[in-house]
């Protein structure tokens, strides 16, 4: 068997989610590929959840279609399994658990009771109990629980936990399902990991923000490591204040960024169009959530689409990103911060809650490098003058200037940003303000087709739902498809519209109800192409087979 | 050095407090000996703001109501820059009273001129959180059913360290008071009583002088926090505005605390990066074509 998928379910405060991130550290030190899933309510104790785990030989990026293992905690788990189990799935419940109905082979184990026995608790059972199954190696898991367990006595106890899981599994007489791994040992981060990594490698040296789920991880990563290289990250009292907060410290000199999700976002538009009019370059993050208002604040969709191509009044210049792997978190927010210095406009990096808050195995990455903002010498002349920020100068100076006064203005402005009423000035600043991105049109950043060039058929994905869509395509060996995962949202690259030129079947793949992907790049889609909007939005990522059923039919 | 910083001719409605407002501010900058290119002057929407176009400075004119988030952003990454932030009363009480709170709480060195003319100028005669009540309004023809704010009681238990109230019709007096507000380690904030004939003609120099009462007259020693918000209160009973100095304290600062006193730059020390990522995340960085 090449991989293996595990689901844990049951309830908040189980350790659910604990348990994948115990198996996903101990994959990874067999060189084992792997990538987590969690499911998780905003309430923190008593919630239904799930945590999956898919581990491979070979690199994984998609969710798994079907569950290899599901370990059931407790009844509450007995969804979400439509179309997930096969005859094979091995099925571990407690001995006590009731009379189930699956069509799967169960397994009743004693997990409660050994919990007891140990004073441990049922996932730390059930760890030791797949751990043999799987045949990984316990002194692995038990230096993992070491590294992560810091008080003693409870360390002990769960130790004797994994070691009574793991002889139950010895005496169960049960076939494993050895899964070899490599000899190149890897790490786990998630999303928010590489995103917080990249501002710092990006020169980022301020963070401002408001704690808001799924975004937070990033914050908390960033408030801890800012300082360490020299920068600042702090909490502010509310995404208005995040936002005017980072303008301010970009203006004087420094890279910087806030992240939010979809209300907080909802907040900063007025502060986004500010910075696009003033032309201070700024980093916004916003890590998609459910929608709209409050929506399920802890799930994944993404309908944030809409919102952030078009962020705000009036006729501004803003650059929009959706990384559509996870090493792209890495390499894409390494490119907003110097797509937002080149072009002085905000830039929104849109990303999903799956890939911010799940566990990737990587094993390296790479860091290229990006230069400091620049200001060019320029003799002082005889009298204090207002510097012509609004010109096409290629450096970015920040105050103080020796004999040079520097302006940043939300108000309609000359090219010095002094104020003007002229509604020809007006006319000539908008042009420049719209003129500056016609580049990225034409050259997008990371523009990449997938799959069959010479296809009559395309498909059409963004963020996340890249994995699912290429594994589904995988799959299809009777038609010829091309892929285009779409990470420059906005300006729309030029070419969507010229590779789509001869297509006959557009497939728009993404997760929101209203086609927020489809609406926006319907003007690329030819008149002559038959449409069709593959759409998911129960806060659950794509799955391969629901791709796969919808072009397959 | 005075039109130095001149950048162009003021223009107000004739009568307009904003105009004493600019001479007491340029009078201070040259005082204090400040060079413009050291100074950052924050704005906010209103007319008040507009001062930012007329005084020859460094310039970050924001939106209405953010100046405080803007500002703190421009001290924290450069704390060499004088950073002055400028309001009427709409701006600082109404949709920015949060971040007043705050900025003060932080106590981060930043000069907030509130000038205050109880009324909207900027979009022509609407009540704001200073309007006494009951005042007949473009917005309130029944008369405005809300009590009045007393910003420097917010100022004061929000936890700035410098907080005054001046008056239009005293440059000198204001002009001190913006001098030792800039010089103030610390969130400084000056109310400044002053008028918009235009569109408060209610509230005119004579009827506010006729109010006045003196701190430094009365003895007043602006020290505590607790002696500042007795007086207040009871001048406030009197229906009178103090004018003066009601509390000056040193307390750390918000880049003391965050321990920060360098400007910060867009240098990246990859090497340091990448010990991060290899002690945080067990993450080996290739450096492609660096080190
Ligand atoms: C978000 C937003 N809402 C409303 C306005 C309209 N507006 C401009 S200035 C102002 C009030 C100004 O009053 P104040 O701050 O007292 O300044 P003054 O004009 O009296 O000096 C308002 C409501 C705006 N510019 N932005
Ligand atoms: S409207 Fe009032 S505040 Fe505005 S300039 Fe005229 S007098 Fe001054």
């Amino acid at each position: 068997m090449r991989e293996v998928s595990i689901r844990f379910s049951g309830l908040t405060g189980q350790g659910i989610e604990f348990a994948t991130e115990i198996l996903a550290e101990a994959c990874v030190l067999k060189g084992l590929n792997i990538h987590t899933y969690r499911w998780f309510p905003t309430i923190v104790r008593g919630g239904y959840t799930f945590s999956e785990i898919r581990i491979s030989e070979d690199p994984v990026k998609a969710l798994a279609d079907t569950l290899d293992i599901l370990i059931l905690l407790d009844e509450i788990g007995l969804r979400d399994l439509e179309g997930f189990l096969k005859r094979d799935s091995i099925v571990i419940v407690d001995e006590d658990f009731r009379e189930v109905q699956l069509d799967a082979k169960i397994i009743k184990i004693p997990l409660r009771r050994a919990s007891i026995e140990t004073k441990s608790r049922s996932n730390i059972i059930a760890i030791g109990f797949i751990s043999g199954l799987l045949g990984l190696d316990i002194m692995d898991i038990s230096k993992i629980l070491e590294k992560k367990i810091k008080k003693k006595e409870l360390l002990e106890f769960n130790l004797k936990g994994l070691e009574s899981g793991y002889r139950i599994f010895l005496e169960s007489g049960l076939p494993d399902i050895k899964i070899s791994g490599t000899s190149k040992v890897k790490t786990i981060v998630q999303g928010s990991d590489l995103v917080a990594l990249a501002a710092l490698s990006a020169g980022c040296k301020f963070f401002a923000g408001y704690p808001i789920t799924p975004s937070t991880g990033i914050m908390e990563r960033l408030m801890k490591w800012m300082p360490e290289v020299g920068g600042l990250a702090v909490q502010v009292e509310d995404e208005l204040a995040a936002i005017n907060m980072i303008i301010g410290a970009s203006y004087a000199g420094a890279r910087a960024m806030t992240v939010t999700s979809g209300p907080g976002f909802s907040l900063m538009v007025e502060g986004i169009g500010f910075a696009a009019m003033a032309e201070v370059p700024i980093v916004v993050v916003d890590v998609q959530r459910v929608g709209p208002s409050t929506g399920l604040p802890t799930a994944h969709e993404q309908s944030d689409i809409d919102l952030t191509t078009h962020p705000s009044h009036g006729d501004i210049p803003r650059i929009v990103l959706a990384p559509s792997i996870i090493e792209e978190y890495y390499t894409m927010t390494v490119d907003a911060f110097k797509l937002a210095d080149k072009y002085r406009c905000p830039v929104i990096l849109l990303l999903d809650q799956a890939y911010v808050m799940n566990y990737y195995s990587i094993d390296v990455l790479e860091v290229v490098r990006v230069s400091e903002r620049k200001t060019v010498y320029r003799p002082r002349g005889e009298i204090l003058q207002v510097f012509p920020r609004y010109t096409d100068l290629e450096d970015l100076p920040s105050p103080p200037l020796e004999g040079y006064l520097i302006v940043a203005s939300s108000v309609e402005h000359d090219e010095r940003g002094l104020s003007s009423q002229d509604g020809l000035v007006h006319v000539e600043m908008s042009i420049r303000r719209m003129k500056k991105l016609r580049e990225l049109e034409d050259n997008p950043i990371n523009w990449e087709v997938l799959g069959e060039l010479d296809a009559c058929e395309a498909i059409v994905s963004v963020g996340s739902c890249r994995p699912a869509v290429e594994e589904a395509l995988s799959k299809i060996k009777d038609k010829k498809i091309m892929h285009i995962p779409l990470k420059q949202l906005w300006p729309l690259p030029r070419k969507l519209g010229e590779v789509l030129a001869n297509i006959e079947k557009v497939y728009v793949v993404e997760q929101n109800a209203s086609g927020q992907l489809l609406n926006l790049i319907s003007s690329k889609i030819p008149k002559s192409s038959e449409v069709k909007s593959i759409r998911k939005f129960d806060g659950h990522p794509f799955r391969p087979r629901e791709i796969y059923h919808e072009i397959v039919e | 050095m005075e039109k130095v910083l001149e950048r162009s001719k003021p223009r107000w409605c004739p009568g307009c407090g904003d105009f004493s407002v600019y001479e007491a501010l340029k009078s201070a900058f040259i005082e204090l000996g400040l060079k413009p290119e050291e100074i950052v002057i924050v704005c906010g929407i209103g007319c008040a703001t507009f001062i930012w176009s007329y005084l020859n400075t460094n310039a970050l004119k924001g939106i209405h109501g953010r100046v405080l988030p803007a500002a703190t952003g421009v001290k924290l990454v450069n704390p060499d820059l004088k950073v002055i932030a400028v309001s009427g009363d709409g701006d600082a009480y109404s949709i920015g009273c949060n971040h007043l709170i705050h900025a003060a709480r932080r106590n981060v060195e930043i000069t907030y001129i509130v000038i205050d003319n109880g009324v909207f100028g900027n979009t022509r005669g609407q009540p704001s959180p200073t309007t006494p009540l009951n005042s007949i309004t473009k917005t309130t023809p029944r008369g405005w059913p809300e009590r009045p704010l007393d910003p420097l009681l917010l100022a004061i238990v929000s936890g700035a360290t410098y907080v005054a109230q001046g008056f239009v019709g005293d440059i000198k007096r204001l002009k001190e008071q913006i001098k030792e507000a800039i010089s103030h380690s610390g969130f400084s904030i000056i109310n400044i009583l002053s008028v918009c004939p235009t569109f408060n003609p209610m509230r005119s120099l004579r009827e506010i002088k006729d109010k006045i009462v003196y701190l430094d007259e009365l003895g007043f020693k602006p020290e505590s926090r607790s002696e500042a918000i007795r007086i207040l209160l009871s001048i406030q009973q009197s229906g009178k505005h103090p004018v003066g100095i009601v509390l000056k304290t040193r307390e750390p600062t918000y880049n003391e605390l965050l321990n920060t006193n360098e400007r910060l730059t867009t240098k990246i020390d990859y090497c340091k990066i990448g010990e991060l990522a290899l002690r945080e995340l067990a993450l080996k960085l290739v450096f492609k074509d660096l080190c």
